[in-house]
């Protein structure tokens, strides 16, 4: 979290516009780059299947990829705030010579369980053998660079990284058409796989370049999973609830296996992932935001702390703390609010321009409002990480999860489209005020937390 | 109430009996095994038990179940949470509590007490360092404005609050009295004993507790002191400091008030004590004494008729800083100018501050001393003290040094600093006392000129020798008796004993 920050700001400080959208850009990559692309990518494939192709297999193609993504996302969960974590304190103490040890003990403990979980899944599948083994190869690579994104967005080069993902889904779109022409669906996932593991190894090849080297196994790392056994807990729950109104859909009277056990859901699936895109300029911004503006007044804060400044001059820096704060909130639901409603208007044009049917109008609609709260969910939760508030962050993940399961359920249940997405709409709007709720009150309370709850060490 | 009644006396210790030797210990363990028809228990605080602390001493049979508090071993677990009005009760008790000190009303602190030792559920320790209420009351309690580092000053609060709950919360075994040997946390303890048990409490104080700790604190390096207030030369100390130095001067007023006797060693600790808050009516000086059986064969070279041909001069000390043996060496340079028949002992252990022992050798062979100077080691005082003609201390601080009392037992005139007890054990402290004349001469700290000429004076007259030999072993055995001390003490005892619940 730390590292990126001082990057950004001095673009950020070249105050030109190309400056501006580079950074805002880069930003975007690193927030959600390895899905802003696996969506292009699916969309163009979309739009260029209809030139060849069984119905059967492009759906095949498109659910082993939908898989890949959601469970890798999941998967690498577990990992994903254990790793901040473990690098944010190592980048604290100066022990940069820790971080490659850490991040090839992640890959390695990445490979062996991934393999494992994913090869007695697939081994199920009625799906030839080649499709099994690719299939699982897709979601070790994709995990692999979920995994690789932790660790790259403290690093400097965002042109290169930037240039990984553009040329590596370029050869994904080119390798599918291409191989898949000539080897149907198991040569149309091979290709995908081949782009994305440009990404991978070029990701790989700037990680090794950045990174001290050092032996292979990070103990440390390891112990950090037992520390912080609520932050992997966090990570899991929190990508499982994004996911599981998705799976209940699948499972739906409405739902669809296209062959065991690949789901599918028609009407559904499709407006909920195009939804996301709409979000991407906000998660972009906020980073922004809060790796520039907010975080100079975040350790300005504890500085004064830690400095032993007095008490009022503390409470004085954590106002101003809390004022940026509030403005880049306030100044997030004025873009995000804009495009959001840009959006909504503009959504019959969408539908038509995605391929999608009319009657997916509106889930379309209320999935645009969805990403737009769910995404403020995130953000809340990036907040109160910022404050260690790993409390608050475990039970909003548990509300979010439980909400979206129930309420998905019940709008699957009535088999009314008008209904479907609302569920996943309402379970982030009730965790959204949930989180702002205890945000709200542990910032009230941040004084008090910085101080009052350090452990007396004993003796 | 009903309390079944096995002990007599509860002694409240700090720091010393059984566990750690000095002083102070070898008094409770005399009064203990001498006063054998009392039943002793003691609470005895301990740093903490990550140290290993063994028994320093045989146990006599009337000293039972003493129990442990380490102040450092804090009980911190979570704890449920209790009701709201239970707990703003509380906080207003302890606010108020606090308030009041600041006015230097002290008659509130048997109201905070039921907080940490009733029976019911109420604010934890866990709560009083965690929690949200206690946080609040020490906003409201910090000075408005307060310039200082808001961190030092937080940590500084813990830190000096900590033991205080763990003493607070110590449960105390049932005695019909209560005798803390200092004050400070083991005269809050007894304090806190007297309210629960409404039984008597009094103290007996040897060195002043406040005065000790004050040293310590202007000394820590521990505790943080604004840069441009270090090169400053000041006595007044910095602000957490004084934070620090406040927990004791209030823990130790609280025990002055709650006492319902104190006794110490001598005037000067009466004065220091009345200034630090005490009632003068409720304080009685009760000297140590020493047994003057072990030195009733021995008599001095003073009461000898032979001639004298060399003289011999003893100090008897540690060779460390406070016993100032440097001013003694110096001292010895001008008597030896003047009289060249002097013969100069120094006895006492050398290996506790080699550096500082070295240095004191170092002078001895620059003032070309060898020949007139020894150093012992360490020795059997008893075989020296018959061929001495005269005692010397030099010391910085003293308490009441009990080597003056054996030197004068025997009938050596002692030529002491003025530093605790010295001039009231050489001049005579009650009129009585002072009419049997001086047994010695005291002579200011680091002298080496007024203490040479006193020697000198002693030595080369001897009528004054003789008045002073005869002066000093009167006052011993007149005044400075173990037997009359420990008689004294049976007799407080017995009388608290008897008396009815408060």
């Amino acid at each position: 979290m730390a590292g990126i920050g001082f990057e950004l700001k001095k673009i950020l400080r070249q105050e030109s516009f190309s400056g501006d959208f580079g950074a805002y850009l880069y930003s975007a990559l690193i927030s959600s780059g390895p899905w802003l692309m696996s969506i292009i990518c699916l969309a163009v494939l979309g739009v260029v299947h209809r030139m060849g192709h069984d119905h059967i297999s492009h759906e095949l193609f498109r659910s082993t990829i939908t898989y890949s993504y959601a469970f890798s996302l999941i998967f690498v969960g577990i990992l994903q705030h254990v790793t901040t974590r473990y690098l944010a304190d190592i980048y604290y103490e100066k022990k940069n010579n820790k971080t490659l040890s850490a991040f090839l003990t992640g890959m390695l403990m990445l490979l062996i369980s991934g393999s494992m979980f994913a090869g007695i899944c697939y081994f199920f599948f009625q799906i030839s053998i080649i499709h099994k083994i690719l299939a699982v190869c897709l979601f070790l690579m994709i995990s692999l660079i979920w995994f690789c994104m932790i660790f790259l967005s403290a690093i400097k080069d965002y042109a290169n990284i930037s240039y990984a993902y553009i040329w590596g889904s370029l050869f994904s779109i080119i390798f599918t058409i291409i191989t898949g022409k000539y080897m149907g669906i198991e040569g149309a996932i091979w290709g995908y796989l081949s782009g994305q593991s440009i990404i991978f190894f070029w990701l790989l090849a700037i990680a090794l370049k950045e990174f001290p080297e050092t032996n292979l196994i990070n103990t440390d790392y390891l112990l950090y999973f037992k520390k912080f056994w609520d932050l992997a807990l966090i990570g899991f729950i929190f990508n499982l609830a994004i996911w599981i109104d998705k799976f209940i859909f699948w499972h739906a009277m409405d739902g669809r296996t296209v062959v065991p056990y690949f789901f599918t859901h028609d009407l559904y699936e499709a407006p909920l992932f195009f939804s996301y895109i709409t979000v991407i300029p906000s998660l972009s911004f906020f980073l922004l935001k809060m790796e520039t503006t907010f975080s100079d007044h975040y350790w300005a804060y504890y500085a004064k702390v830690t400095d032993r400044m007095n008490y009022d001059s503390i409470l004085e820096e954590k106002n101003l703390m809390i004022i940026t704060l509030k403005e880049s909130i306030r100044g997030l639901l004025i873009i995000q609010g804009l495009i959001t409603t840009i959006c909504l208007i503009y959504s019959p044009e969408l539908v038509k321009l995605l391929h999608l049917q009319k009657i997916q109008i509106p889930i379309l609609r209320i999935s645009i409002i969805g990403s737009f709260l769910n995404i403020l969910l995130s953000i809340n939760i990036i907040i109160l990480f910022y404050f260690d508030l790993r409390g608050s962050v475990l039970c909003i993940s548990i509300i979010f999860l439980l909400l979206n399961t129930s309420f998905s359920y019940l709008s699957a249940l009535y088999r009314n489209i008008q209904f479907y997405g609302y569920g996943y709409t309402y379970a982030s709007f009730i965790s959204l005020l949930l989180g702002m709720y205890l945000l709200d009150t542990k910032l009230n309370d941040l004084e008090y937390i910085t101080f009052a709850k350090q452990p007396v060490i004993e003796g | 109430m009903n309390y079944s009644h096995k002990y007599d006396v509860c002694l409240i210790l700090e720091g010393t009996y059984p566990f750690v030797s000095g002083g102070v210990s070898s008094w409770v363990h005399d009064i203990v095994s001498t006063l054998s028809e009392i039943n002793f228990t003691a609470v005895c605080i301990l740093p903490t038990s990550k140290d290993t602390w063994s028994m320093k001493y045989d146990i006599p049979d009337n000293f039972n179940d003493y129990e442990v508090v380490y102040l450092h071993d804090y009980d911190l677990n979570k704890t449920r949470r209790i009701k709201k009005s239970k707990r703003v009760h509380q906080i207003n008790l302890l606010r108020n509590f606090h308030e009041k000190l600041k006015e230097n009303d002290f008659s509130v602190f048997k109201d905070i007490i039921p907080i940490f030792q009733s029976n019911e559920k109420g604010l934890s320790s866990h709560d009083m360092i965690y929690g949200k209420d206690a946080w609040n009351l020490l906003l409201e309690l910090q000075p408005r404005h307060n310039p200082e580092s808001f961190l030092d000053y937080f940590w500084t609060c813990r830190f000096t609050h900590l033991p205080l709950y763990k003493i607070l919360r110590t449960k105390l075994p049932y005695a019909k009295v209560y005798h803390s040997i200092s004050t400070g946390f083991a005269g809050l303890l007894g304090s806190m004993a007297k309210h629960l048990y409404k039984r008597p409490f009094f103290i007996t104080e040897h060195g002043i507790y406040t005065k000790e700790r004050k040293i310590e604190i202007s000394q820590a390096d521990w505790i943080y002191v604004a840069k441009d207030n270090r090169l400053k030369v000041h006595d007044k100390l910095a602000a957490f400091q004084q934070l620090w130095l406040n927990l004791f001067e209030k823990i130790g007023k609280i025990t002055y008030i709650e006492a319902d006797k104190i006794f110490t060693l001598y005037e000067g600790n009466k004065k220091i004590e009345i200034e630090d808050g005490a009632d003068p009516h409720k304080i009685d000086v009760i000297p140590n004494g020493i047994n003057i059986e072990r030195f009733g064969g021995l008599n001095s070279i003073n009461f000898s008729e032979e001639k004298i041909n060399t003289f011999h001069v003893g100090f008897v000390g540690r060779v460390v800083p406070i016993k100032d043996v440097k001013t003694f060496i110096r001292a010895c340079k001008i008597v030896s100018m003047q009289l060249p028949n002097v013969k100069f002992f120094i006895m006492g252990p050398t290996v506790e501050d080699k550096a500082y022992y070295r240095e004191c050798t170092e002078i001895v062979k620059f003032l070309k001393l060898e020949d007139q100077l020894s150093f012992t080691g360490k020795i059997n005082v008893m075989d020296y003290y018959p061929k001495l003609h005269i005692l010397v201390l030099t010391s910085i601080s003293e308490a009441q040094p009990l080597v003056i009392l054996e030197a004068n037992c025997v009938g050596i005139p002692v030529v002491a600093s003025d530093v605790g007890a010295c001039s009231e054990l050489l001049h005579g402290r009650t009129e009585p006392d002072k009419e049997l004349g001086p047994s010695g001469i005291v002579t200011n700290v680091s002298d080496p000129v007024g203490t040479g000429n006193a020697i000198i004076k002693i030595l080369s007259d001897h009528e004054l020798r003789y008045q002073m030999a005869i002066a000093g072993q009167k006052r011993v055995k007149r005044f400075y008796q173990a037997k009359d001390m420990m008689q004294k003490y049976r007799s407080i005892y017995m009388n608290y004993i008897r008396q009815p619940d408060i």
